[in-house]
């Protein structure tokens, strides 16, 4: 292996392990929210007191 | 921290993105142009290493991978105590309902963190493997430093598989919480193997502290230093989403169990009584 393989390698599955995971987490936020039914004020830390961190 | 009763949430409008919110806008943005400098900064600006050549450009991803690891293990261990403390009274009464509320936020905490330190030693496993290729010629080796890497790596998906058995929320968290105590005896384990035995792993990148050494200076120094700050950002950045996803899984579930318990309430009132019989 070269050493630009190995780099083009490192990086490449680097960038595509982090986009796929943070869109998981996003398309699962938005499932769940449709099936619960809540809002996206419900998910902003400014806009309830009770939950610290959701606002929730 | 916990002033008033939690709204009903449900008859909100439903928006485009259900875990977004202006926080989480403005740190992403941050970090896609954080991600943009940095692939500039380590893949041209950064000078190729006298030994190793252009393979040292994955320093710059495998070193910031492991020390999001790190931070993340250690929230972990930091929200798994604050959960062993809020659920050690009763669960009855306002103050009850307060900790337990207290002890829910930690444990969100607590499962975002350690799943973001699991995908980040993952990275880190697989970055050093392609490093060891070029520089040792082996993808792996039984060293120390390789070797504890992996096992806080298995140690923490077992922490995430716990978390997924099915049992009350409340004895859920509280064994996740001993579990994470448990597993962050390893991380300074991993950390010191490189000065405690003979490997074939490098020593630390970056040593702090009074007398601190430094294996890396200049142009290479501040690109790792801002690649760490780059993949902080990001990792903030989806932690706080993932957070949001497990508080909406609670609300699943809870919603869940609350159209089961009508059904059976349901079934019961439907079912005729002694005195039409």
């Amino acid at each position: 292996m070269t050493y630009a393989a190995s780099v083009f390698g490192g990086y490449a599955l680097t960038a595509l392990a982090i986009v796929a995971y943070a869109a998981w987490v996003i398309r699962r936020g938005r499932a769940l929210g449709r099936d619960v039914g809540i809002g996206a004020t419900a998910a902003s830390p400014s806009s309830s007191r009770s939950d610290p961190g959701t606002g929730q | 921290m916990i002033e008033t009763p939690e709204p009903d949430l449900r008859r909100q409008a439903q928006p485009p993105s259900m875990t977004g919110s202006v926080a989480t806008r403005v740190l992403g943005s941050i970090g896609l142009a954080a991600a943009a400098v940095m692939a500039i900064l380590a893949l041209w600006i950064s000078p190729a290493d006298a030994v190793q050549g252009d393979a040292v450009r994955l320093m710059y991803v495998h070193v910031p991978s492991i020390w999001v690891a790190y931070g993340g293990f250690a929230l972990t261990a930091f929200a798994s105590m604050r959960v062993l403390w809020r659920t050690r009274g009763g669960i009855g009464g306002t103050e009850g309902v307060i900790a337990d509320r207290q002890a829910r936020h930690w444990d969100r905490v607590a499962g975002a963190a350690a799943e973001l330190g699991v995908m980040f030693t993952a990275l880190t496993l697989v970055t050093g493997s392609l490093w060891g290729k070029v520089t040792w010629g082996s993808y792996w080796q039984w060293d120390a430093r390789l070797t504890t890497t992996v096992l806080l790596f298995v140690t923490y998906l077992g922490y995430l598989a716990l978390r997924r058995l099915p049992t009350e929320s409340r004895a859920r968290a509280r064994r996740s919480a001993v579990m994470a105590l448990i597993a962050v005896v390893n991380l300074p384990i991993v950390h010191y193997s490189v000065d405690w035995w003979r490997t074939l792993h490098q020593e630390a990148s970056l040593s702090l502290g009074p007398g601190g050494d430094r294996n890396y200076t200049g142009e290479m120094y501040w690109t790792l230093l801002y690649s760490w700050a780059t993949f902080t950002v990001v990792a903030l950045w989806i932690g706080m989403h993932r957070y949001r996803v497990l508080r909406l899984e609670e609300l699943a579930e809870e919603a869940a169990l609350e159209e089961l318990l009508s059904v059976r309430r349901g079934e019961h009132s439907s079912e005729p009584s002694e005195s039409d019989r």
